[in-house]
């Protein structure tokens, strides 16, 4: 009796304590998460900002590389005038808008997120809610099969006991 | 049922795949640099800078005559191959108005001297802020030439590995209503 | 000599492998066991035509018989002997005969393996479809790709070009694209079962448990080829980069996306039978993608650095993909029926739950991968404007998906079959929660900032705590073999997916890169770190001049290099890094420094964490390796629990 007692209240403290794991472990994720979210990530010299917005920018004469990567001498003219341009005080956006005008939106390795382009953005999303979609219907319907199954009718029961009486006898 | 629904699954992903097939199999597969600028047709970009021989050069001031604007390197074996083309060319037109000046496209100040000295020519050659104006030209390798009408306006553009003969260039400013050389 | 060796090879191969698969399909027909085993001995031909074509090239190669077309057009005298083995794969009409000595191989291992069943309908379809599979690939060198046409040399011949000197930078390039291979090429096996399995409609589980081992197999040397690439790109590249999301990178992680949905999926389709039509798609459409792949990276349709010269062979590649995708969708419709299962998933919150969770995004997410590489071409097809899929946004799409992965390989491995109580898997998924939060801590009092890296180390050390729960539960029970075995040996992969996720996430987002120009003497700060340019090193090595700048970094001497290759007059650059285990520095010379070396224009570029992708991908090997180690003798019964209906009386039939 005592055992059981005491049984009982060891699995009270654990689920108590369990609980309060949790609990602990929710604020210390969040505070941590809010310590690190306040931290400064941007670049932080403007060299790191003209690399940062050179790996946007593709090489007009190369396979695919963006400014940042290859090292043909329009790469590096192109560095050096992102370069420039920093210094001048321009926004990345403005020195984005300067290859635009100059080489077209193909210069830009991030596709356009408006237009017949932005699909590019919301095609996957869409795929992904479907993907989510068809899941949870297919959990749906394996539920409602679940629950048509649940339910003994009589006619299983009269088999069953058809069953037993031909066994019990064999 | 199940059949049928497996059939109606099966056409549907074999649909959208053959579509997939019919894309891969049209696309150009020629592609060069898909990334193309035309400034052929455009008013050309202003510029302005100090040359090879201390002076300053402005596009601006030019207006009115002809402008054979030419990207080079030192270290670009086709400009090389061009550059006595444009030294005839620069000697037959001298008395006329057509101006050759060329920029100097990634490659130092003292290289780009060394390159004249050899080769010859007198024409005025920008050595500053040359990334720029490359940029503004659209230009991506050298040798490029551009030729500038007195309106102001880009007509023509040359490139290819050995860059451009004196012969095409006279030709073209003939055709375009240009004076003729000697 | 060796064109003739070769041109032989190719045809015995080409000739056999139809030769053979006529006879198996007649065999079958006729019920003819001697015909069976006839074809199976005209199959070993394909494998002596295989060897004999890649002798033939290597002895070319490395005779340097510039009268074989292959090495008139890469080889050369200069090339040194590494290089010149691997020249063999260099180019390509060298690759598909690579190509096709790996498919022989595995074509060999097959016969030898089941050559005691070869009357069995299932293995002699699956042969019949590797032969046919021979048969596009020999044809491939017969004509368009061929590397043995003789050529006339030129008067006044001394020396080939040699391979591209991209290819010749480094030793990786002896064991990348073979790797990648074994891990292509392999997958041809399993696909073909499955094939074999479609068509003579047995879809139960006597073919997968055959061709588990080889699918485990294939991954693993597939992974291992990426991890070297990935390697490879980074000790060459000079930005620090290891991966760009480049089409031909793109289209070699499509089928590791799909092959490692199937690798889980199966388990499911193992113990319950389900997953039947998903199992199937995900095993052909691996194999379809790596055809796909090879279309892509060999027809110049996207551009790509990696892009092999082009040719009329693009075409070709794509009417067999066209073909494998017909045949596979058409088979799997045929037999839609009887692929279906009877059972249901009770339960979202369970192992099939989640391992249907894992299908869905591991599809999502290849076909994000798919989609973001041909786009450019969509857009061109039907507006006519040329745009560009780059780095951002492949990097702002994989980051959700990789981070819903992580969650799911943390749960995933502590959900019971069938059904979970929420109270189980708390209790179960407690201790991995806390390594999670104790991971996140760790990095704060680091100094990681940003919300997004900061969530994905969290989850990353979520899963991580389930795996090591499930390994030290294992050993626990049952000491070193607790280590080895599927489960076990799968949980040690997943350690080292998640040491790449996370040297992925870190290396990203705390990525430091600047340009200096440096004078002589001259010294700079940055990314934590001095650097001063003490000098240049010019020496002639070889078939090239190296210019080395000395640059001091906190006391070790690194050197960034400039390769001059005389004849071709490419320069390629060497970066130089400096490896740690928390942070690599790497230096890169941007040009040639001119007016003799007074002053050098260096990119200084300093990741967090590079050396956990390597560590990532050792522990990946080593995982697949113990996976793959026999738990149990399995013996070949037929379950109950997942056969086809009337395979239980078949089994009684036999026994009496």
């Amino acid at each position: 009796m005592t055992e059981r007692a005491t049984d009982a209240s060891t699995a009270s403290f654990r689920r108590q304590w369990r609980w309060l794991s949790w609990v602990l472990m929710a604020i210390i994720a969040g505070a941590a998460l809010v310590i690190g979210a306040t931290g400064d990530t941007g670049p932080q010299t403007d060299g790191e900002r003209v690399s940062e917005l050179a790996a946007t920018i593709r090489c007009p004469q190369c396979r695919g590389q963006s400014v940042a990567e290859s090292n043909v001498t329009i790469a590096r003219e192109i560095r050096a005038d992102i370069r420039e341009r920093v210094a001048a005080g321009e926004s990345d956006d403005e020195i984005r808008q300067v290859y635009i005008d100059r080489f077209g939106r193909s210069v830009v390795l991030t596709p356009d997120a408006g237009g017949f382009t932005g699909l590019v953005w919301v095609v996957p999303v869409v795929a992904a809610a479907l993907g989510l979609a068809a899941v949870g219907f297919a959990f749906q319907r394996w539920r409602a099969e679940a629950a048509e199954l649940v339910a003994a009718t009589d006619e299983d029961r009269d088999l069953v006991e058809r069953l037993r009486r031909e066994r019990g006898s064999a | 049922m199940a059949r049928r629904g497996a059939l109606i699954a099966a056409l549907a992903i074999a649909v959208v795949t053959g579509a997939f097939v019919v894309l891969l199999a049209v696309s150009d597969s020629q592609r060069t640099g898909s990334v193309s600028f035309e400034v052929v047709g455009d008013v050309a970009p202003a510029f302005a800078g100090n040359t090879l021989d201390g002076s300053h050069y402005d596009l601006a001031e030019q207006r009115g005559d002809w402008v054979v604007l030419n990207f080079f390197a030192s270290w670009c074996v086709g400009c090389r191959v061009e550059h006595p083309e444009l030294v005839e060319f620069n000697e037959r037109h001298r008395e006329t108005n057509v101006q050759l000046v060329a920029v100097m496209f990634g490659d130092t100040e003292r290289a780009a001297r060394a390159f004249f000295d050899e080769l010859g020519g007198d024409w005025p050659a920008l050595v500053e802020d040359t990334g720029g104006i490359a940029i503004d030209y659209g230009v991506t390798a050298v040798p490029e030439t551009l030729l500038i009408a007195p309106s102001g306006r880009v007509i023509q553009k040359w490139i290819g590995a050995n860059g451009v003969t004196a012969e095409e260039l006279a030709t073209t400013i003939v055709q375009a209503g240009g004076p003729a050389g000697d | 000599m060796n064109v003739a060796l070769g041109d032989a090879g190719i045809v015995l191969a080409l000739a056999a492998s139809l030769v053979a698969a006529a006879t198996l399909v007649v065999a079958q027909r006729k019920a003819d066991e001697q015909l069976h085993r006839t074809g199976v001995r005209i199959a070993w031909v394909v494998v002596v035509g295989a060897v004999l074509s890649f002798v033939a090239l290597e002895r070319a190669l490395i005779t340097r018989d510039f009268e074989v077309l292959f090495v008139f057009e890469n080889g050369s005298h200069r090339t040194p002997a590494l290089y010149n083995f691997a020249t063999a794969w260099a180019a390509l009409e060298g690759s598909i005969v690579l190509w096709g000595l790996v498919l022989a191989g595995y074509l060999a291992v097959v016969l030898t393996k089941f050559r005691h069943r070869v009357g069995d309908p299932l293995v002699s379809w699956a042969i019949i479809v590797m032969l046919v599979v021979c048969t596009f690939f020999f044809g491939l060198m017969l004509g368009p790709a061929d590397p043995f046409q003789r050529v006339t040399l030129p008067p006044g011949f001394v020396d080939g070009p040699g391979p591209n000197p991209l290819l010749q930078n480094n030793p990786l390039m002896a064991v990348h694209p073979p790797m990648l291979y074994l891990g292509y090429v392999g997958f041809t096996v399993p696909f073909a079962f499955a094939l074999a399995a479609l068509i003579t409609g047995r879809v139960g589980e006597g073919w997968l448990v055959e061709t588990r081992r080889w699918t485990l197999f294939a991954w693993g040397f597939l992974t291992l080829g990426i991890v070297f690439g990935a390697w490879w790109s980074y000790d060459v590249l000079g930005w620090g980069g290891y991966w760009g999301w480049d089409p031909v990178e793109n289209v070699s992680f499509l089928p590791w996306l799909t092959g490692t949905a199937y690798l889980h999926s199966v388990m499911i389709q193992e113990r319950r039978g389900m997953l039947r039509v998903w199992n199937i798609s995900l095993l052909c459409a691996t194999f379809a993608l790596t055809i796909l792949g090879t279309f892509i990276t060999r027809s110049g349709v996207l551009e790509s650095v990696h892009a092999f010269s082009e040719g009329s062979i693009g075409p070709l590649f794509l009417g067999f993909f066209a073909l494998i995708a017909a045949v596979s969708i058409g088979l799997i419709g045929w037999r839609g029926d009887r692929l279906r299962a009877p059972g249901r998933i009770d339960s979202p919150l369970s192992r099939e739950g989640s391992f249907l969770a894992n299908n869905v995004v591991f599809a999502v997410f290849a076909f994000v991968v798919l989609l973001g590489t041909v786009f450019p071409l969509i857009v061109e097809a039907v507006r006519d404007e040329r745009i560009s899929v780059g780095v951002p946004y492949f990097e702002r799409m994989s980051m959700p998906v990789g981070m819903v992965l992580l969650f799911l390989m943390a749960v995933a491995p502590v959900l019971p079959w069938r059904k979970a109580s929420g109270e189980l898997l708390r209790h179960r998924l407690e201790w991995p929660a806390w390594f999670g939060v104790g991971c996140l801590v760790l990095a704060v009092m680091f100094g990681a900032r940003g919300l997004t890296p900061l969530i994905a180390f969290a989850l990353a050390g979520f899963a991580a705590g389930a795996a090591l729960r499930q390994l030290a539960l294992a050993t626990r029970r049952n000491g070193w073999r607790g280590l080895v075995g599927r489960t076990n040996g799968g949980m040690i992969v997943h350690l080292g997916v998640i040491l790449v996720a996370v040297a992925f996430a870190a290396s990203n987002s705390y990525l430091r890169q600047s340009e200096f120009t440096l004078d002589r003497g001259e010294s700079v700060e940055f990314a934590d770190a001095t650097y001063r340019y003490d000098g240049l090193e010019v020496e002639s090595v070889d078939e090239k001049i190296v210019t080395a700048a000395l640059i001091d970094v906190d006391g070790e001497l690194l050197r960034p290099a400039i390769n001059q290759f005389i004849v071709s007059g490419m320069t390629i650059g060497t970066p130089d890094t400096l490896g740690g285990f928390t942070r690599d520095v790497q230096l890169a010379l941007i040009a040639l420094p001119t007016d003799d070396g007074d002053s050098v224009v260096l990119r200084v570029t300093s990741q967090p964490l590079i050396a956990w992708l390597w560590v990532g991908g050792i522990l990946i090997a080593v995982g697949t390796a113990f996976s793959a180690f026999p738990h149990r003798l399995h013996r070949r019964p037929v379950e109950p629990v997942s056969a086809t209906p009337g395979a239980t009386a078949e089994v009684e039939a036999r026994a009496r």
